[in-house]
């Protein structure tokens, strides 16, 4: 594969693709209007301000949510804990085969 | 002392076929196998049929409901049944061990990308002309009207299908578990092709809001000359030895 | 040296206890959503750092592609688990909000469902890194579809915007006052130290693997073991 060719494919492709994307922004994206998807899309027009939350549950879906993130946090940090315990693992076996690599080399080169 | 030795013969000097030429030919090959052995497309069809009944025994309900049924049924069997076909596009050369030697050969990788494209393209098409007309029949759907339109549709989807799912599964194929990976990888990517399918298939049948089939097909046109274009240009790349 | 790793991972327990605070304590009640609006200060800075571990992914995948160096591959692995994590967070959280605010756990809607969308694609990168095996192949596969789906996320959104058609809820954020808005940003940054962290380990984890494996190699050339 020469390197004219090379660029001259490059320069294809990124045509085609700016050529497409020129395509798809010409189709009127808001074509469809806001009503079209309406029947099959439960909920979809409503706005979000239409809801109603009832007072006297929300100190309990507060303590709930403190609970999830806390669970979720947790989460991340035992599995971040367990990669650095397992590279700390990594680390020591690769020591031990570097060392072995030296002495073997330092055998062959005598 | 060593006489001079005649100069060793030279090896016939081999130029690599042209861009078409190689496309073609890889086109040929592929066509010749499959209709002697019909493997590929015998078990695709299959496939398809078995699909169009489980979608009768699952789905079939009053005539109104089977129109609103009938988009997804039809893309539905397409990507099941192109992953089917898209999954055994370098088997051959595989089975055969003859992979190593097609990309070896001094042919242009992508040429040999593209004609394989064109191969699943042919085989899904195949494919989609028995299977829709009998899902039509069995869904009770009239389709005579839009049956153009809905060809056309069809054929872009699987244009747009072969291209993500033809150099993904040549890649799958070094990976364990490679026909299983296959769909999971394939399917989210291909859900835009699946969304301006459908959508555009009830266009055509008129269950849709909107009357206008051509932005979907535009989609559709503009997925697969993306991914075409991006997989040939990294083809090079992707394959190697 | 050693300390260094345990000591910013203990920094990054603070900043998460801080952005706690910040997110629980010290921002006031939004008046229209009350405390489920709270979610916000997790759920949208965890959406950016996903897409923030995607882009990252393909960039790192594209290069390696390019220039064939593993350690390029290292690094794009990692930042998809990375991002995943916080992909995970943001799936798990959204609900959460939308159960009492739109009054259903799902809804197809357009940001929601191109994240999940895209959370799938990198879920099947996991996969493949996970159950592909090791070797050339395998990762070769695995950078070609985070470079596939680079192009695949833009048309997910068009298609799916364009499916849905209804209005994104982003307004609720941008409606914001000043308060909410910089709490937003500051545990954007809280958080981006936590993806940050991950992003490190887990790479050298990679990186780690693979200087075994090419160790492994030579000793097993040079006769050893």
């Amino acid at each position: 594969m020469d390197r004219p060719l090379r660029t001259l494919r490059a320069l294809a492709f990124a045509a085609t693709l700016s050529a497409a994307g020129l395509a798809l922004a010409q189709t009127p994206a808001a074509d469809a209007p806001a009503s079209a998807a309406g029947d099959e899309v439960p909920n979809a027009g409503e706005v979000v301000d239409t809801f109603e939350t009832s007072p006297d549950l929300e100190p309990m879906r507060y303590r709930h949510l403190w609970i999830a993130y806390s669970a979720i946090w947790l989460l991340v940090f035992g599995f971040m804990f367990r990669t650095y315990k397992k590279s700390e693992a990594t680390q020591a076996e690769l020591e031990l085969l570097k060392r072995r690599l030296a002495d073997l080399e330092g055998k062959n080169g005598d | 002392m060593t006489e001079a030795r005649p100069p060793a013969p030279r090896p016939p000097r081999t130029r690599a076929p042209g861009y078409t030429r190689t496309v073609l030919i890889v086109l040929a090959k592929d066509a010749r196998t499959e209709l002697r052995s019909k493997q590929t497309l015998a078990t695709m069809l299959l496939f398809g049929l078995v699909l169009t009944f489980v979608y009768a025994f699952g789905f079939v309900s009053d005539p109104a409901t089977n129109k609103k049924v009938m988009p997804g049924a039809m893309w539905g069997a397409l990507l099941f049944a192109g992953t089917l076909g898209v999954g055994r596009t370098f088997a051959r050369e595989a089975e055969d061990g003859a992979f190593g030697a097609l990309v070896l050969s001094p042919a242009e990788r992508s040429a040999i990308l593209l004609a394989k494209i064109a191969v699943n393209v042919a085989l899904s098409a195949l494919v989609m002309v028995v299977v829709v007309p009998l899902l039509a029949v069995m869904l009770r759907v009239d389709l005579t009207d839009c049956a153009g339109l809905i060809a056309l549709q069809l054929l872009l989807g699987a244009i747009g299908f072969a291209a993500v799912g033809t150099p993904l599964a040549v890649m799958a194929v070094s990976a364990r578990f490679a026909e299983v990976l296959l769909p999971i990888v394939v399917f989210p990517m291909v859900t835009p092709v699946l969304i301006a399918g459908v959508k555009g298939a009830s266009v055509a049948l008129g269950t849709a809001i909107e009357t206008d089939p051509w932005p979907w097909l535009q989609f559709t046109a503009a997925y697969g000359l993306v991914f075409g274009a991006g997989g040939l240009f990294l083809f090079e790349r992707m394959v190697t030895e | 040296m050693r300390l260094l790793f345990p000591a910013a991972t203990a920094l990054g327990a603070v900043a998460i206890g801080v952005a706690h605070y910040l997110a629980f304590v010290h921002v006031p009640m939004e008046s229209t959503m009350g405390a489920v609006q709270r979610i916000f200060y997790f759920h949208v800075p965890s959406a950016w750092l996903f897409y923030l571990g995607a882009l990252l992914c393909f960039g790192a995948s594209l290069g390696y592609l390019i220039n064939r160096k593993a350690r390029w591959d290292a690094f794009a692995h990692a930042s998809a688990e990375t991002g995943l994590v916080f992909g995970l967070i943001v799936v798990v959280t959204g609900p959460l909000w939308a159960r009492p605010v739109w009054g259903v756990w799902w809804n197809w809607e357009p940001r929601l469902t191109t994240m999940s969308l895209v959370l799938l694609m990198f879920a099947a990168y996991w996969v493949v890194r996970a159950f592909g095996g090791p070797g050339q192949g395998v990762r070769r596969f695995a950078a070609v579809l985070a470079v596939f789906a680079g192009p695949s996320i833009y048309f997910v959104r068009v298609a799916v915007n364009r499916w849905g058609g209804v209005h994104p809820p982003a307004e609720t954020a941008s409606r914001s006052d000043d308060v909410i808005k910089l709490t937003m940003y500051t545990c954007f940054f809280l958080l981006l130290f936590v993806f940050g962290l991950l992003l490190r380990i887990r790479y050298r984890a990679h990186r780690d693997a693979l200087t075994v494996r090419a160790v492994r190699r030579r000793l097993a050339r040079l006769g050893g073991i």
